[in-house]
């Protein structure tokens, strides 16, 4: 899968003790993926708000619980906080973790991916220490190839 | 009766570019045929060709699942507000 870096992809501000709360999170599950959204304003991330993984194979996929997301969601619009792009009321970045591979978004990943607005993050617990990555997943135009293309991941 | 509606995500482009319309209609399938009206193809993005919500978007309509209440049959209280939710997923292959 093409990947490429910068162009348009934005950068996210990670505070490292979030970051600490994502790998945790991630550890946590293994062998299941962990996922969750990360709520913030202006490109840095406040709070990380954790999901159950309810899919039928949570070795292998994430499917995040909807009423966990319903009520997340209902919490960013309360607090008028923002997604990548600053929609109010999305998340600023999805996080899911690879408990096998790297922190790279699969084809399942960005076949799924539909949440053009929001960065999408990749923590991999497969090695003893994590590795975070952060990426946008769109289509260019309705209808097209979504691509991939890694966003800067600072501590802010 | 005018009831708002959430559309989050990749659901937003389908409306012209924002996440929340306003919308009449006392069932889902009415409420989505008033948005259907003003931003043609919305319905094919949340119904599918047997005329069930589609496997990736949850609907909640205040508090409840709408498939937990018939599905586009769902009634809408007075004010309640419905979301419509692209699901968050993926897997490592």
């Amino acid at each position: 899968m093409p990947l490429t870096r910068g162009a348009g992809a934005g950068a996210l501000a990670l505070p490292a003790s979030l970051r600490a709360e994502i790998v945790a999170h991630a550890r946590e599950s293994a062998p299941h993926e962990a996922c969750g959204l990360v709520a913030g304003r202006g490109g840095r991330a406040t709070r990380v708000i954790r999901c159950a993984n309810v899919a039928d194979d949570p070795l292998r996929r994430y499917v995040m619980e909807p009423a966990a997301v319903m009520h997340a969601l209902r919490s960013v619009q309360d607090a008028g906080e923002e997604s990548a792009d600053g929609v109010e009321g999305e998340p600023l970045a999805i996080y899911h973790s690879h408990v096998y591979s790297g922190p790279y978004p699969s084809p399942t990943d960005r076949a799924e991916a539909r949440w053009p607005s929001s960065f999408y993050i990749l923590v991999s617990v497969r090695a003893e220490e994590p590795e975070v990555r952060a990426y946008r997943i769109r289509a260019d135009h309705p209808g097209s190839e979504k691509t991939v293309v890694e966003a800067e991941l600072t501590e802010g | 009766m005018a009831v708002t509606v959430r559309l989050p995500g990749s659901l937003r482009d389908a409306v012209g570019g924002d996440n929340k319309v306003s919308a009449t209609g006392g069932t889902l399938e009415e409420v989505f045929a008033d948005i259907d009206r003003r931003h043609p193809g919305f319905r094919a993005r949340v119904v599918d060709e047997r005329g069930r919500l589609v496997t990736y978007v949850n609907v909640y309509i205040g508090e409840d699942d709408a498939r937990s209440k018939g599905g586009l049959a769902a009634e809408i209280p007075e004010g309640a507000e419905v979301m419509v939710i692209p699901a968050m997923a993926g897997g490592c292959r």
